[in-house]
């Protein structure tokens, strides 16, 4: 069965067959390989079954949570894994452990809630418990009431147990993953990612906000954008206007050896923008002539020795880390279809922060999310997308050769490399 | 100047339609004038509000910044255009002490983007300090709590 798409007959290989399992590919990557990006992936529910498959139950750690949000025993949280449902739970000894939020009895959710403190999960359709390790325990009128009816006598609860994910922590981040392959955690981030992870969450970390943000787009639309250095001093013409970022500051665009995951940051009041392209107004999103009534939007203090000042990090697949001058957070990224997707922002401080740096934290937060002042655009830019792909040509894919066609970290930000290392990691946890 | 809980809350509700009508009509500009020099305005769920979270969606924390959201808004923010309407629900006054007055306002606004969709956008209420200066009321601080914890896409105009 070819699939047509349009009334056109696509050119792209497709496998006979239903996909949905995500057992065969569902396309064929272009010939001129990680500078285009079929956009078939953006809106197609096959290629979404396989990625479940393939990328969220695949070799991949995923984002479960910060240990600040499950602190004592019995504490927990609901997450999701790519579609799937997780609890992110602490048992009685300390331990840290995931488990797929569907009860083993008929799939029900077990916590239909975001977090809290328990004992136990206990389904609220039959009462089937299980204790903090996922271990079912105990299920009601198992004996039959009466000695009548009940579960046959060679039911085992040991088998019946919660499915559970592997979890690894990395500096209070804890990860889970589906797969016994997934190499250990360090080897997943490799040296240069560890390094800048280990820069912020070295120290106990406290909430300062939670809240998601609805978009209207595929989830990789948000990844491509969050790894996207070229349009952050164009799109964002706040950014531009008050020079908090512009290309001719100091900084770099790394990945790590795969090419999986990303940094990009900047140092503010590192350049001199004489004999750029930004001297003069020649670039139009710069309007320097803004003032402030009130500046303090932008007050902050330097909190990190080596300088950065905006530093934005992805760990493949959906995980994004920010500080952006001393505005600290993590963006998880859940898709919801082929074509919605829910981003979770927790906005955190440390612990021993006094009061006025969780003031200050708390004003910066004007500039990033739904309502940022660096940010806003992006939600919409992605939504562009998402309908500028519509009634396409079989063929058509995105152009991604800015800075050449590498995936080599880079001391300029005029570069798509970053974005290219997504789609690498992609295409091999896809196979495609 | 003194007021009683009745009189408080003819004017508190009359400074809400006024407050709707100046965001609806796409009258930005006349917002911050709602509020007192010193003022804080912060738009944040329910819920984080409940676990002593301090960052919400937006933080004004002077009038000046009021002005510098309405400036970003007009000039450097990016979005489709959009257009809100507030549905203001009846006031409650919570507590009159000289001329300052607490008091909760249910609302729920609906957003009409420029393709025709209209949503419920967000509900939730207004938490307010009103402070009466020479018989004018204006906001010291007003909480927007929002009952989702969720934003379909982006904020741009004040709720």
């Amino acid at each position: 069965m070819e699939k047509m798409e349009n009334g056109v007959r696509s050119t792209f290989h497709h496998w006979p067959g239903k996909t949905m399992s995500g057992d065969t590919a569902p396309l064929s990557w272009p010939a001129q390989g990680l500078t285009r990006v079929p956009y078939t992936v953006f809106d197609d529910a096959d290629v979404q079954a396989r990625e479940q498959a393939k990328i969220f139950r695949g070799l991949t750690w995923n984002y479960l949570g910060l240990d600040c949000e499950i602190p004592k025993p019995g504490d927990y949280k609901t997450v999701f894994v790519g579609e799937t449902p997780v609890i992110l739970c602490r048992d009685e000894e300390g331990g840290v452990h995931a488990m797929v939020n569907r009860c083993a009895h008929r799939g029900a959710l077990l916590c239909f809630d975001k977090q809290g403190n328990r004992e136990n999960f206990t389904c609220v359709y039959h009462n089937w418990s299980y204790d903090l390790r996922g271990n079912l325990k105990s299920i009601a009128f198992k004996r039959g009431v009466r000695g009548k009816g009940g579960m046959p006598p060679d039911f085992d609860n040991a088998q019946h147990g919660l499915e559970r994910l592997r979890v690894t922590s990395y500096r209070g981040i804890h990860f889970g993953t589906f797969s016994e392959q997934t190499p250990p955690i360090e080897l997943y981030l490799g040296p240069v990612m560890c390094r800048y992870l280990e820069r912020i969450y070295s120290r106990p970390l406290r909430v300062l906000g939670q809240h998601s943000q609805y978009l209207k787009n595929n989830w990789k639309l948000v990844m491509e954008n969050v790894r996207d250095p070229y349009h952050a001093s164009i799109l964002h013409l706040f950014f531009g206007s008050f020079g908090l970022s512009r290309q001719t500051m100091k900084g770099e665009a790394l990945l790590d050896e795969r090419g999986w995951h990303h940094i990009v940051y900047t140092k503010r009041a590192t350049d001199d923008i004489r004999g750029s392209e930004y001297e003069g107004g020649r670039i139009p999103n710069m309007k320097s002539h803004l003032k402030l009534a009130d500046p303090r939007i932008l007050e902050e203090w330097p909190e990190f020795e080596d300088g950065i000042t905006n530093m934005v990090q992805t760990v493949f697949p959906a995980v994004t880390f920010q500080q952006i001058s001393n505005c600290l957070g993590v963006r998880h990224l859940v898709p919801r279809g082929p074509n919605e997707c829910e981003l979770f922002w927790t906005l955190l401080g440390y612990e021993d922060d006094e009061p006025w740096k969780t003031r200050i934290r708390a004003r910066q937060a004007n500039l990033i999310g739904p309502a940022g002042l660096i940010s806003l655009e992006d939600g919409a830019v992605t939504n562009f997308v998402q309908r500028g792909i519509r009634g396409r040509a079989p063929d058509a894919a995105s152009v991604l050769e800015l800075g050449g066609s590498s995936i080599e970290s880079s001391e300029n930000r005029v570069t798509e490399a970053p974005i290219r290392g997504f789609w690498k990691g992609y295409r091999e946890t896809m196979g495609l | 100047m003194h007021l009683d809980k009745t009189e408080a809350r003819l004017a508190i509700e009359e400074l809400m339609r006024e407050y709707a009508a100046c965001i609806d009509d796409g009258r930005y500009e006349g917002w911050p004038a709602f509020f007192t020099d010193e003022c804080r305005y912060l738009i944040i769920p329910r819920e984080s509000h409940e676990r002593g979270y301090v960052s919400g969606f937006y933080l004004c924390e002077s009038k000046g910044m009021l002005a510098d959201r309405i400036l970003c808004l007009r000039e450097t923010a990016i979005y489709e255009p959009q257009s809100y309407r507030h549905l203001i629900g009846g006031t409650r006054v919570l507590s009159v002490e000289g001329s300052t007055c607490r008091a909760e306002t249910g609302f729920a606004v609906i957003r009409t983007t420029s393709d025709g969709e209209m949503s419920v956008f967000a509900a939730g209420k207004y938490v307010d300090t009103v402070v009466f200066d020479d018989g004018v009321p204006r906001f010291s601080e007003k909480l927007v709590l929002t009952d989702s914890t969720r934003i379909d896409v982006l904020i741009a105009a004040p709720l």
